[in-house]
């Protein structure tokens, strides 16, 4: 075992736990009280703007899916290149066309934080550090004044 | 200097992802809208007692169309086949092995010569001293796999039209 493969053992690690405590919290903390929510979440490859390697996790409570597909997203990712590391963290909503949720349709940043980042072990301490953040905000949807219709 | 390295394992198994993605388009084109019911591809993580496994998986269920002519209700049906298609790479303290499996779990027997339950269709593993050497690995063995639609044939469950 090379040292790059200790290295890239501890980084899918790191991603795994952060991808686990991410779908954690939106099935704990993002899944509105009454609503139809259906919170789940993958990780993902592939950038699908771009068709550039990545390394993202997303943890998502679709609100009402039977109707406008509203999302509350909370995603991490880590994008690889040849001289480091790209982490970032974001809290979205995606508001639906007849979303009651008092933001318009489209896509709103509620949190959001990145770095890029030299090594592995720098990577690793931001992306676990970043997520810790996310998941202890308080009250996440406090902004977002959703009402089941 | 690992950055590097890192980023190269990720960029070809990035590539073996789209390779295995294309050959399930060979299944879109002998699928129909009844028995297609679901399909997709993810990255597979998984922490094992010595390492950690990483790749590609690809799911695809055949459900039964009977209830629903149409086979647009997919609640009415139930899947009679699901083939797994798994690329991974384990990385271990002791090396890297990179294995490619096909894997059938029959749900209805009358459909098909194999009884119902989980059959092995394709497996093959090669162990690596670094996960360098076996991402290249996984990469040939994944070229080397035959089109996913053989596998259905194996098992009867191409709807020729």
């Amino acid at each position: 075992m090379t040292d790059a493969d200790v290295d890239l053992a501890r980084l899918l690690t790191a991603f795994l736990h952060a991808h686990r405590r991410l779908v954690a919290y939106a099935v704990t903390q993002l899944v509105i009280k009454e609503s139809d929510a259906e919170p789940g979440g993958h990780p993902y490859l592939t950038d699908f703007q771009t068709g550039t390697v990545l390394f993202s996790s997303s943890g998502v409570a679709t609100l009402d899916p039977d109707n406008d597909l509203s999302e509350l997203r909370v995603e991490a990712g880590v994008r690889p290149d040849p001289t480091g590391f790209e982490v970032w963290v974001e809290l979205v909503l995606f508001a639906g066309a007849e979303s009651n949720s008092g933001w318009p349709e489209g896509r709103h940043l509620l949190h959001e934080e990145r770095q890029r980042c030299a090594d592995v072990s720098e990577t690793v301490r931001t992306l676990t550090a970043y997520v810790d953040r996310l998941v202890n905000v308080e009250d996440p949807l406090a902004s977002v004044a959703w009402t089941r219709r | 200097m690992s950055t590097a390295e890192i980023h190269q394992f990720l960029t070809a198994l990035h590539r073996i992802h789209d390779r295995l993605d294309k050959a399930m388009d060979d299944i879109h084109a002998v699928s129909t809208a009844g028995e297609h019911a679901e399909m997709g591809p993810s990255v597979h993580l998984e922490e094992t007692e010595t390492g950690i496994r990483v790749g590609s998986r690809y799911v695809y269920r055949v459900a039964d169309a009977s209830p629903d002519p149409d086979g647009w209700d997919l609640s009415t049906r139930g899947d009679v086949c699901e083939l797994n298609i798994a690329a991974t790479v384990l990385i271990e303290p002791t090396g890297c092995a990179a294995s490619v499996t096909v894997t059938a779990i029959m749900r209805d027997a009358a459909l098909s010569p194999y009884p119902l339950g989980e059959h092995s269709l394709h497996d093959a593993r090669q162990v690596h001293p670094d996960s360098a050497a076996a991402i290249d690995a996984l990469a040939v063995m994944v070229e080397e796999l035959e089109s996913p639609v053989t596998f259905l044939e194996r098992v009867h469950l191409v709807v020729t039209r």
